[in-house]
């Protein structure tokens, strides 16, 4: 999904304030571009067991990620329900009850809406490879958000992309927003709290605590296919002797004042698991605060 | 050479665990034969070149995903992750140690799933062991040498290796013919490089060249008879002992008091406390049918040997080792190490004898050989049979539960749901437990755990 950065920027210039659930896993292509959006499973009984039982260890502001306890699932969640614009990426043809607005990878399909209901069509993405989703929100909504993404798409636009859309009915409106080659990757910066991980530490702005960890996985979301440049970012003390493991196994990785640099190819179709390993645990004190990538 | 896939799954180096060690020497060997990666708990564990080390929990997204797998399972905690695993893909099962009662106390195993698997190991003795354990809390030695709890890993393996014939056998007795069909031996394995030579380790070690130097190698567990080598040792005050490993808090001070405690050594410094001894006294009982690692290398340094007459050392040659009746304990090994003392040379010769038959038998590229049938001929049978399918959600009542049941037979399973914990929980505490208080007669409970809100309880039906 290429264009999931193109979208985020689009919705986050558009609907200011908004809140988001990416329900995609093991993809998490909305993840890492809208830092703070709340990870999930659409359809957690679909995964193969292993990779439920991997996304099952982790724990995202405390909590397990959507779709894999209802009984955590059913928690209040104060954002969320606070919201005005409460945006779900989701791969199911279907509303996420709850959410204002549900985009759904590859489109909803051509049945008719349910009452009430109405549909803005993208085409988003890198002009020689433009991606589908729909956007599902209510159709008294529809006029609204439709202007408001028209002119969020028309400020991102540069030069030599393609940017068109109208609105056909009251429920039914199209949009058109096409990068040129490479498409619009932008540089990746996320706070080390507001990704999903697995340690029992919930973390906040100042990072994560990791003095005395022996081993953290963290889930980013994923990153278009291609060669990164990743830097995770700590305070508190230097990482030392670290390891640095992507999807379970050790790639190389440099200490550098403050971080840990390295070049990864990312796997394509999945959020990748970044690792990291001290032999005798994290020194005392040490945070892990951001990570940030370029392409 | 385009080698097909293999995940070993096992606790490697530096875990203080022989079996890791063994794990690490092994994959060398395979990897002549598959693209071999390791997977454990430990990220940065160290597998030998070339060979990568996976996150457990990741690897099933190795690209080969579906990789026939081996899985290297011990009787102690850090075998956990490796149950785990073989409870979710089935594969080719190295069983070190026949006895795993251990590794089922010490990783969290619910006590209902301990008490299925001694119902399970031997139906008449559980009854009575059993309600020790249910109703005190009372698990004994006796337990581990009773029930084995090896059931799970036999039905849910493709094969299961063996280091003897003993380990075999004593399955084989307990679980029968045909649960243990798929069980092979292949002899344990000498381990990589060459040891060091018994003067330079010698040297090394600042031992006299007219020093008659006993060894005990590795975690001093009882079996081991640390207590008869102490009582042998008492009246031979000229030899001197080396206990190069661990001992237990309760021991130290006994054994301390007669021998010099090396604690845990890295690997090639317990090569050479082993390679300088003149004797390895390499005691067990009682033995489970358990493999050891000291044993391998003590044979590959040309170590004289003296082992127990029993379980998988009973196997080895007569002229390969000096076997030790059970029968006699202390009185016996002093008699042995002192003849040994007098006559070095017969030492030396017996240590020879091991050598040759070690490099016969258990060298590398023929143990990994051994590997490769075993492996392809798992790969030639039907999977393990699937898990039960979900039969019935039911009330926890007793009635309901009969009638569901009523006419099946065979494996089958149940949940049932948790409206009533409370109740639930009073009926786990009623004489018989859960089993007695909801089954029909005949139902065997092999396993049960919590799933969400409901309760699966895995049975046996009578056919």
């Amino acid at each position: 999904m290429s264009a999931a950065p193109l979208l985020a920027a689009l919705l986050a210039r558009a609907l200011p304030g908004l809140v988001a659930r990416d329900l995609g896993l093991p993809l998490g292509a909305l993840l890492p571009w809208l830092p703070g959006t709340r990870a999930g499973i659409a359809d957690a009984a679909a995964l193969d067991p292993a990779e439920r039982a991997l996304l099952g260890r982790f724990r995202q502001q405390g909590r397990p990620l959507l779709g894999l306890d209802p009984v955590a699932d059913a928690e209040p969640d104060p954002a969320w329900e606070a919201a005005r614009d409460r945006v779900a990426w989701t791969p199911v043809a279907a509303p996420v009850p709850g959410a204002s607005l549900t985009l759904v990878v590859g489109g909803a399909g051509e049945a008719p809406l349910p009452e009430g209901l109405g549909r803005i069509l993208f085409v988003v993405g890198r002009e020689d490879a433009p991606e589908r989703l729909d956007l599902l929100l209510s159709e008294l909504r529809l006029a609204e958000v439709f202007d408001r993404l028209g002119a969020a798409a028309a400020s991102l636009a540069g030069p030599g992309w393609q940017l068109g859309g109208r609105r056909l009915s009251a429920r039914h409106a199209s949009l058109l927003l096409l990068a040129p080659p490479p498409g619009h990757i932008p540089d990746l910066l996320l706070p080390a709290a507001a990704m999903p991980h697995d340690l029992a530490e919930l973390g906040g702005p100042e990072g994560l605590p990791l003095g005395g960890v022996r081993q953290l996985r963290l889930l980013p979301g994923a990153l278009l296919p291609r060669r990164w440049r990743l830097r995770l970012n700590f305070t508190g003390a230097e990482p030392g002797p670290a390891g640095l493991f992507l999807d379970g196994l050790r790639v190389p990785a440099r200490a550098v004042p403050g971080g840990l640099v390295a070049s990864i190819e990312t796997p394509a179709g999945r959020a990748p698991v970044l690792g990291l390993a001290w032999r005798d645990g994290a020194p005392p004190g040490l945070r892990l605060v951001t990570l940030e990538g370029w392409p | 050479m385009d080698r097909p896939p293999l995940l070993m799954v096992s606790p490697l180096p530096p875990a203080r665990n022989g079996i890791a060690d063994y794990a690490a020497a092994l994959l060398p060997g395979l990897a002549a034969h598959y693209d071999c990666a390791a997977a454990g708990e430990d990220w940065l564990a160290e597998a030998p070149a070339g060979i990568p080390v996976v996150d457990m929990a990741l690897a099933h997204r190795l690209p080969g995903e579906g990789r026939r797998r081996l899985y290297q399972i011990g009787n102690n905690p850090g075998h956990g992750f490796v149950l785990q695993a073989l409870r979710a893909r089935p594969g080719v099962t190295v069983l070190h140690d026949p006895g795993l009662l251990h590794l089922y106390e010490s990783t969290g195993e619910d006590r209902a799933t301990i008490l299925a698997g001694m119902r399970h190991a031997v139906p008449g003795l559980a009854a009575t062991y059993a309600r020790q354990l249910r109703e005190h809390g009372l698990s004994t030695r006796a337990n581990h040498l009773l029930f084995d709890l090896a059931g799970e890993v036999l039905a849910r393996s493709r094969a299961v290796i063996v280091h003897s014939r003993f380990a075999r056998r004593r399955l084989r007795l307990t679980h029968g013919e045909a649960a243990t069909a798929h069980v092979e031996v292949i002899p344990h394995l000498l381990p990589p490089g060459r040891p060091p030579a018994r003067a330079e380790a010698r040297a090394r070690l600042g031992i006299g060249a007219g020093e008659f130097l006993v060894v005990t190698a590795g975690f001093a567990s009882l079996a081991k008879r640390l207590d008869w080598v102490l009582a042998a040792l008492e009246g031979l005050p000229a030899l001197r002992w080396i206990h190069a490993g661990e001992v237990p808090a309760a021991l130290t001070g006994r054994i301390g008091s007669r021998s010099h405690v090396t604690g845990h050594l890295p690997g090639d410094e317990f090569d050479a406390h082993i390679a300088a001894a003149d004797v390895l006294v390499n005691l067990r009982f009682p033995s489970t049918g358990e493999s050891s690692g000291s044993l391998a290398r003590a044979l590959a340094a040309g170590t004289c040997c003296i082992v127990s007459r029993t379980g998988a050392f009973a196997e080895l040659p007569g002229e390969a080792v000096l076997h030790l009746p059970l029968a006699g304990g202390a009185r016996a090994l002093a008699e042995a190490l002192a003849a040994l003392a007098a006559a070095p040379e017969r030492a030396r010769a017996i240590g020879a004898a091991g050598r040759a038959h070690a490099e016969a038998e258990m060298a590398l590229p023929a143990v990994a050989a051994r590997y490769r049938a075993a492996i392809g001929a798992a790969e030639g049978r039907p999977p393990p049979a699937a898990e039960p399918p979900t039969l019935l959600r039911l009330a926890a009542d007793r009635v309901l539960i009969a009638a569901a049941l009523d006419g099946r037979s065979g494996p089958c399973r149940l949940r049932l749901e948790l409206d009533d914990p409370a109740a639930l929980a009073a009926l786990s505490l009623a004489p018989g437990g859960l089993a007695e208080a909801l089954l029909p007669p005949g139902a065997e409970l092999r396993g049960v755990r919590l799933e969400g809100r409901g309760l699966l309880l895995d049975l046996q039906l009578p056919a």
